[in-house]
């Protein structure tokens, strides 16, 4: 039921999850959450709900991105 | 940002992703996405412009006004969809009941009074992207020349 | 697994909190680790209870989908029976979030033109 590339994507979220709470320099941990957000994506379609996918590949890889980058942009980069 | 490469890509990409995210507003009843997601789609090709231009040049293709006249529009459209329905006699947001014609299933203009919530929502959310971005942009620019 | 989940976890949670009142010792150490391993253990039961990914004998399996499924094309006409729930089946709640849009940016810019 599981493929290995389930897992493989599971562990990558998993990995960019963690990476995100521990990475000290803002802007990289807004573009690893990007990443984060793509993977979710390519799960939401291998779930079979491509309406999330869509939206999550817009709202979560792209504009969160650019949102939180014109935040770090209006304040300070690293933590 | 001045980058000959990004900004040649942005303006070979930027038409074909908001023909996208027309195509997904649009279509939003007869394929995945919707309003949500097509406006969520319009919102970002337009802030990459922003960005690998600049505002003055975002704000060239779609001024502030407009993009705030599009986001109470957005909303007040929809919410004027759903009192028709109320004029004719039935509850709020009715589609079938309150007869809009459903035409054929599978063509582009049926389904009645879905396609107008799409497109309705499909403005609202692109346009508060817009704002949102621009506004963001816009006062840092004002906030570092006042320090 | 024939565990109370909801008493578990709230003995669990009690633990903690004296737990957390303790002096910083190796002895508070040792139990954090072992209360954070029964805390995992039992997240790791509750998941092995539930039902299997996809099943047809879950929970939302009910009438509810197969109206949904069967007669939204003869109720809308919409093809995507996504768009037709959303849009139309309960199109109150879609109005709910073009509201919370509508408030969030209210409140980012007026935030924003403040300063």
């Amino acid at each position: 039921m599981t493929t290995g590339i389930e897992i493989f994507l599971l562990t990558f979220l998993i990995v960019c999850a963690v990476a995100v709470a521990y990475l000290k320099d803002l802007l990289s941990a807004v573009i690893v959450f990007g990443a984060y957000s793509l993977i979710m994506a390519i799960n939401w379609q291998m779930l079979g709900a491509p309406d999330i996918a869509i939206t999550e590949a817009a709202l979560g890889a792209g504009v969160t991105t650019f949102l939180f980058i014109a935040t770090i942009s209006k304040t300070r980069r690293s933590e | 940002m001045e980058d000959l490469l990004v900004r040649i890509i942005c303006r070979l990409v930027v038409p074909f992703v908001q023909l996208y995210g027309l195509y997904v507003i649009t279509h939003g009843h007869l394929s995945p996405g919707g309003g949500f997601a097509g406006g969520a789609i319009v919102g970002a090709s337009m802030i990459l412009f922003a960005l690998a231009f600049n505002l003055e040049a975002g704000s060239r293709k779609l001024s502030h006004d407009i993009s705030l006249l599009m986001e109470s529009g957005g909303a007040i459209g929809f919410i004027l969809a759903g009192f028709v329905a109320m004029l004719l006699g039935q509850n709020f947001l009715t589609n079938k009941a309150a007869g809009f014609p459903l035409g054929v299933p599978g063509n582009l203009f049926s389904s009645g009074a879905i396609f107008f919530f799409s497109v309705a929502i499909g403005f609202k959310v692109g346009s508060t992207m817009c704002t949102l971005f621009y506004n963001l942009i816009e006062g840092s620019d004002r906030h570092r020349s006042s320090e | 697994m024939e565990v109370n989940s909801l008493t578990a976890m709230a003995i669990l949670v009690l633990a903690s909190y004296i737990f957390f009142y303790l002096p910083a010792s190796r002895l508070r150490g040792v139990l954090v680790l072992i209360m954070l391993g029964i805390i995992g253990y039992a997240l790791v039961a509750t998941v092995a209870e539930m039902p299997t990914f996809g099943a047809s004998a879950n929970p939302p399996h009910n009438e509810v989908y197969q109206r949904y499924l069967h007669q939204a094309v003869e109720d809308t006409g919409a093809i995507n029976a996504i768009a037709a729930i959303i849009t139309d089946y309960r199109a109150f709640d879609t109005l709910g979030e073009v509201t919370v849009l509508f408030t969030a940016i209210a409140a980012a810019l007026s935030n924003l033109k403040a300063h």
